[in-house]
């Protein structure tokens, strides 16, 4: 089951953490709560750190990972360049690029595969993030917006795109990046998947507005939690949510 | 319209921008004294699930995340009671669209069978502003004793001696409102009046006394000279009626605002409404 939770009474979770099947990076915040949902989740099984990227708490915005590394902008501080270094396992590369669009979370979509980015990211950092995080990168934009980063998140189980992307699209991101993706919404209707949650191969988080239809979505594509069936979303899941079809 | 209730407000809403708004700037003079005006067309309409986020971003001016009140359970609760309550959106509602939410009228009523988080958590703010703020000591046993007594711990809201409705006044900043304002609030009363008759055991609108929290700014050195402004002009009145109201802040965006609680008998709240 997914899990819902706020940071500082804000949904976006998507926006202050960052979470891949090695690691996991929340943002520091006034009250720990949001971070005790995390270590609730993970502990034991990947470590979740406390960071901050450029002095800002936006951490999820501003960076970009994978299971191989994390790339962070040129903005990001030499100390907490360092902390992120310390903090995380030995396998994981840190690297931080010279990139004019700093908010790498929003430019870049990825798992541990494939990537998605923005069709201006410089030549260099599409052949930096390709040869750190391991990943194939594909420039192409989600439902006509560029920052694929908020509008789609998908891990090495399935996706979610913005509502709005056409079956055509859909059909051929999914050949693109080989797995299935479903157009859908988080938090109550928001279109940023990506900025709304986080998810990795066996859990997710979400905001605390998201109704239990988009959980249930959530459940299925990225196959989390137990009997959670692959197919359902097309079968049994369907009469539940798909009203008529035009 | 199946779910514009109203006939649509004849106004023509004047808004004078000044020049720094979209458009060509070759067109535009740069003189900041020649604005120009807006004309809107604005229906009122009931509270429906679409309206969800526009409610919250009203409700949020109000009541700032900083507090420890669910804005999400409260908007869903004001959705929920769909007798009462109104909203002014665009004349051309786009379909289920995230529709902009100008201003919310409504009245929640205190005096709920049913415990739940919501209640809880807007009473508990009620009580700890109020025994926080420098009200006299007569005035916070008499407000604790009010709000006290308009709910039972068994859920049997009949036998409450008071009946408390929180009157919810919020719109769009510097949004002209003389105009909607009449209608708006004749609505709303008019559907509290419906109210009154039904579920009668799991929620009671039948109000002996009437909440509402005002958005102030104090201005002045020192505390005597402070000159306070209601953001909601029309509150005023209902300031100077009221039978007790105490003050307190509010971290909004990191910094602070005012906010005063007012706090009126019925009939008082029923003849100042009528009046606007």
């Amino acid at each position: 089951m997914a899990v819902r939770c706020q940071f500082e009474n804000n949904n976006e979770v998507g926006v202050f953490s960052r979470l891949t099947n090695k690691y996991c990076i929340v943002a520091v915040g006034g009250s720990e709560n949001f971070y005790s949902v995390f270590e609730n989740e993970l502990v034991d099984v990947i470590p979740v750190v406390h960071a901050t990227i450029a002095g800002c708490r936006i951490i999820g915005n501003m960076c970009v990972g994978n299971k191989n590394g994390l790339i962070v902008p040129h903005s990001c501080t030499d100390q907490e360049l360092q902390h992120l270094r310390n903090c995380l396992p030995d396998g994981v590369v840190v690297k931080r690029i010279q990139e004019k669009l700093t908010a790498l979370g929003n430019v870049f979509s990825c798992n541990d595969y494939a990537a998605l980015a923005h069709h201006a990211i410089d030549r260099e950092s599409e052949e930096v993030v390709a040869d750190c995080l391991g990943v194939e990168v594909f420039r192409q934009t989600v439902a006509d917006q560029s920052l694929v980063g908020s509008y789609s998140l998908f891990t090495n189980q399935g996706g979610i795109v913005h509502p709005k992307t056409s079956v055509e699209a859909l059909d051929e991101l999914s050949s693109l990046l080989q797995v299935p993706l479903v157009a859908g919404t988080v938090n109550r209707g928001s279109e940023s998947i990506g900025s709304g949650m986080v998810a990795n191969d066996w859990c997710a988080f979400c905001g605390t507005d998201t109704t239990a239809t988009e959980v249930s979505v959530i459940d299925n594509v990225f196959k989390i939690g137990d009997g959670a069936d692959a197919s359902a979303i097309k079968t049994t899941m369907r009469e539940s949510i798909v009203d008529t079809l035009m | 319209m199946s779910n514009c209730k109203k006939a649509r407000l004849p106004e023509e809403e004047e808004m004078v921008e000044g020049s720094d708004d979209d458009g060509s700037d070759e067109d535009i003079p740069m003189d900041a004294d020649a604005g120009w005006t807006v004309n809107m067309d604005v229906t009122g309409y009931d509270l429906k699930d679409h309206d969800f986020h526009g409610i919250k971003q009203l409700l949020e001016q109000l009541f700032p995340k900083t507090l420890p009140l669910s804005l999400s359970e409260f908007a869903d609760a004001l959705i929920a009671q769909n007798t009462i309550g109104t909203l002014l959106k665009d004349t051309d509602e786009p379909s289920e669209g995230d529709d902009v939410v100008y201003a919310l009228v409504s009245c929640y009523s205190l005096t709920r069978s049913k415990k739940t988080d919501l209640l809880t958590s807007l009473r508990n703010l009620l009580v700890s502003k109020c025994q926080a703020s420098s009200a006299s000591k007569e005035d916070k046993t008499k407000f604790t004793q009010i709000i006290g007594d308009s709910w039972s711990e068994n859920g049997d809201v009949a036998k409450c001696d008071t009946c408390v409705g929180l009157f919810l006044n919020e719109r769009y900043i510097n949004l002209p409102f003389e105009q909607a304002a009449p209608q708006m609030f004749g609505s709303l009363m008019k559907e509290v009046e419906v109210a009154k008759s039904s579920m009668r055991r799991q929620v009671r609108h039948d109000f002996t006394h009437y909440a509402m929290i005002c958005k102030i700014s104090k201005q002045g050195a020192s505390s005597e000279t402070k000159d306070t402004t209601y953001l909601n002009n029309e509150e005023e009145e209902f300031a100077q009626e009221a039978m007790l109201s105490f003050d307190f802040d509010v971290v909004s965006h990191h910094t602070t605002k005012s906010r005063r609680l007012l706090l009126l008998k019925a009939q008082t709240f029923q003849r100042i409404i009528a009046n606007v």
